[in-house]
């Protein structure tokens, strides 16, 4: 990290830029935040694939109050690529274009941050931005380490702040349905659930070569708390999902989505599972190192048997199986089946709904004015991250393991409970 | 035995010996290791690499399936069999060719497996700005004062953000005691 190029960088791009956000921006807090006619200013940290999607959904706010006051990113063409996109939406040339994202957790005129970043990233910027008040939306998998989760939601409650994790199939409507009609018990007493997952949809060779950085990505800081490696272009922008430094590959990916579900309609949503064991497969050379097949199943205190897998037929989604002993009902992204049209009828049925990330990002609005938990509050966000880390820990290990979900804590395997978190690389520190 | 059976034995005796040389003859002839001894022909089988050798040359980007093969080794063993394989897993860090890429290898396998018994090896990579962070990789879930020890040590001897990272897993080590789970 060059801190002197960085911090020059984000003088110039972030000084004028701020000033016209000030003009134009009041923080909500001085106001009352609970007023709907009040604005609510926005910063956004990793504006990558998933930041712009959020961007857009923050943008479609604007009548109940949003404002994107500024962005960041460690690719400083992706910054410049966003701040063009919010300023293109909101009809101004407010909105300041960072690197580092204390320059944005730390401003006082920002109400709530969105954290896009890659996974390793999730938490050290929502930590700043909670311990300098503000509100948070985090993507999922929430965090990329059960401790990260563990310090998260504590600050999070210590600190009285509102945060939203980014599962928004919470607000889908289907999802909500089948886990509103579980949790009533039309179902019967769930016996076990099945989910499948997508395959990795990116590969790699055997080997691969450094090659240069390109310009304007800050690429020590993209590396951020994660051990030192040298740069190969596959390893930053969405492929970093696939190498266990920064993510945990489709377990993570698709399991923070369909894991949470299950979590949800067995009402663990502030608990998990009792145990685990599983028998991935992971790469044997190559730059990608997260699991190429996952196979595992979590056990919870009732019986409940939960598996996870990864599917085979190509499709990109997943899906949730429940099967009880009523019958069974199984729901993804696009179809909602059940073992007896009936319990798909019930209350009239899950209806159509709309977008489920539009909802998911106002309900985050919504809970920064009324000061209510969202649906996906950070504390459901790091339960159901920690199933699918306890998963890919149980892997690696192949060996059952015993959790304790009250504790949050492995009984018994020491060296299960070593996988519960990385050493940081300095100067990053998450306590 | 008498002479005439003596006589048939060697007879037959000499027809193996001449079968057995007339097969090796039609072998060599299209073996690129003709007219060389058994012994030297064992030994050829004999080269097949030493993992834990040659897992200090690895390079970042290079073919890690040896690596990838004895992390597989180290997380199925069972915890007696802990000591033999720290051994194994500090005698890369001592070899001379230790690569930044084995040392990363050694290091990770060390967060899993490591007891106090690698603090003497892991305390000067941490005192030294360049290797200090992936000697906390391992050091920060290492149980034991003696790591603590040597962490407290190395808080002299280290400035700017190797030390801010150290700051962190000292820290880190104590939090996680409060906040359960077997730590550190």
């Amino acid at each position: 990290m060059n801190p002197v190029s960085r911090r020059s960088f984000l003088k110039s791009s972030s000084a004028a830029a701020a000033a016209v956000a000030a003009a134009q921006i009041i923080p909500s807090r001085v106001l009352g935040a609970d007023a709907p006619s009040k604005q609510v200013a926005f910063g956004f940290v990793g504006v990558g694939g998933m930041g712009m999607g959020n961007i857009e959904r923050v943008l479609k706010l604007r009548d109940k109050g949003a404002r994107i006051v500024a962005v960041c990113d460690v690719d400083r063409i992706v910054a410049a690529k966003a701040a063009k996109k919010v300023d293109a939406g909101q009809g101004d040339t407010g909105c300041a274009a960072v690197g580092d994202f204390r320059e944005i957790t730390r401003r006082k005129d920002l109400d709530a941050i969105v954290v896009s970043t890659p996974d390793h990233w999730h938490v050290l910027p929502a930590l700043d931005a909670i311990r300098n008040g503000k509100d948070v939306f985090v993507e999922k998998p929430l965090t990329h380490s059960i401790r990260e989760g563990q310090v998260l939601v504590a600050e999070l409650r210590k600190h009285g702040r509102v945060g939203q994790t980014g599962t928004m199939q919470r607000s889908d409507a289907s999802f909500r349905y089948v886990a509103g009609i579980i949790a009533k018990g039309h179902l019967g007493t769930i016996d076990h659930i099945d989910i499948l997952i997508p395959a990795n949809n990116k590969h790699v060779g055997a080997t691969w070569a450094p090659v240069p950085v390109p310009e304007g990505l800050d690429y020590d800081f993209w590396l951020g708390p994660a051990p030192w490696a040298p740069y190969t272009s596959q390893r930053t922008h969405y492929q970093f999902r696939y190498i266990m430094d920064y993510a945990g590959g489709q377990t993570t990916n698709w399991g923070a989505h369909y894991v949470d579900i299950a979590q949800w309609a067995l009402g663990m949503d502030e608990s998990g599972p009792v145990g685990v064991e599983g028998f991935g497969e992971f790469p044997g050379s190559g730059l990608f190192t997260a699991p190429t097949r996952v196979d595992f199943t979590a056990t919870y205190a009732s019986g409940v048997r939960l598996r996870v897998r990864t599917r085979t037929d190509g499709v990109y989604d997943g899906n949730v199986k429940f099967f009880g002993t009523k019958g069974w009902i199984d729901v993804s992204r696009s179809k909602l089946k059940a073992s007896d049209e009936a319990l798909l009828a019930i209350d009239g049925g899950a209806g159509k709904g709309g977008d489920s990330g539009n909802a998911h990002m106002a309900n985050f609005l919504d809970c920064i004015r009324s000061r209510a938990k969202p649906v996906a509050d950070l504390a459901i966000g790091h339960r159901t991250t920690t199933v699918c880390n306890l998963g890919n820990i149980a892997m690696q290990l192949r060996r059952p393991l015993k959790w304790n979900p009250a504790k949050e804590a492995f009984e018994g395997d020491l060296q299960a409970a070593r996988m519960m978190s990385r050493a940081y690389r300095g100067p990053w520190a998450l306590v | 035995m008498n002479e005439r059976a003596t006589a048939g034995l060697t007879l037959a005796a000499a027809g193996i010996a001449a079968v057995a040389a007339q097969a090796q003859d039609k072998r060599a002839s299209s073996d690129p290791l003709k007219n060389a001894d058994v012994d030297k022909r064992m030994d050829e089988f004999k080269k097949s690499p030493d993992p834990w050798k040659e897992v200090a040359k690895m390079e970042f980007g290079g073919d890690r399936t040896l690596a990838s093969g004895l992390q597989t080794l180290i997380f199925d063993a069972d915890p007696a069999q802990y000591p033999a394989l720290e051994k194994k897993v500090l005698a890369i860090l001592a070899d001379a060719g230790c690569t930044a890429a084995a040392r990363d290898f050694a290091c990770r396998m060390l967060s899993v497996i490591g007891s106090a018994a690698a603090v003497p090896a892991l305390a000067p990579l941490l005192e030294n700005a360049k290797t200090s962070d992936v000697a906390r990789y391992a050091l920060e879930n290492i149980p034991g004062a003696e790591v603590d020890a040597a962490l407290q040590a190395a808080l002299s001897k280290l400035s700017g953000p190797a030390r801010d990272g150290l700051a962190g897993t000292i820290a880190a080590r104590a939090a996680f005691k409060i906040l359960g789970g077997g730590a550190a």
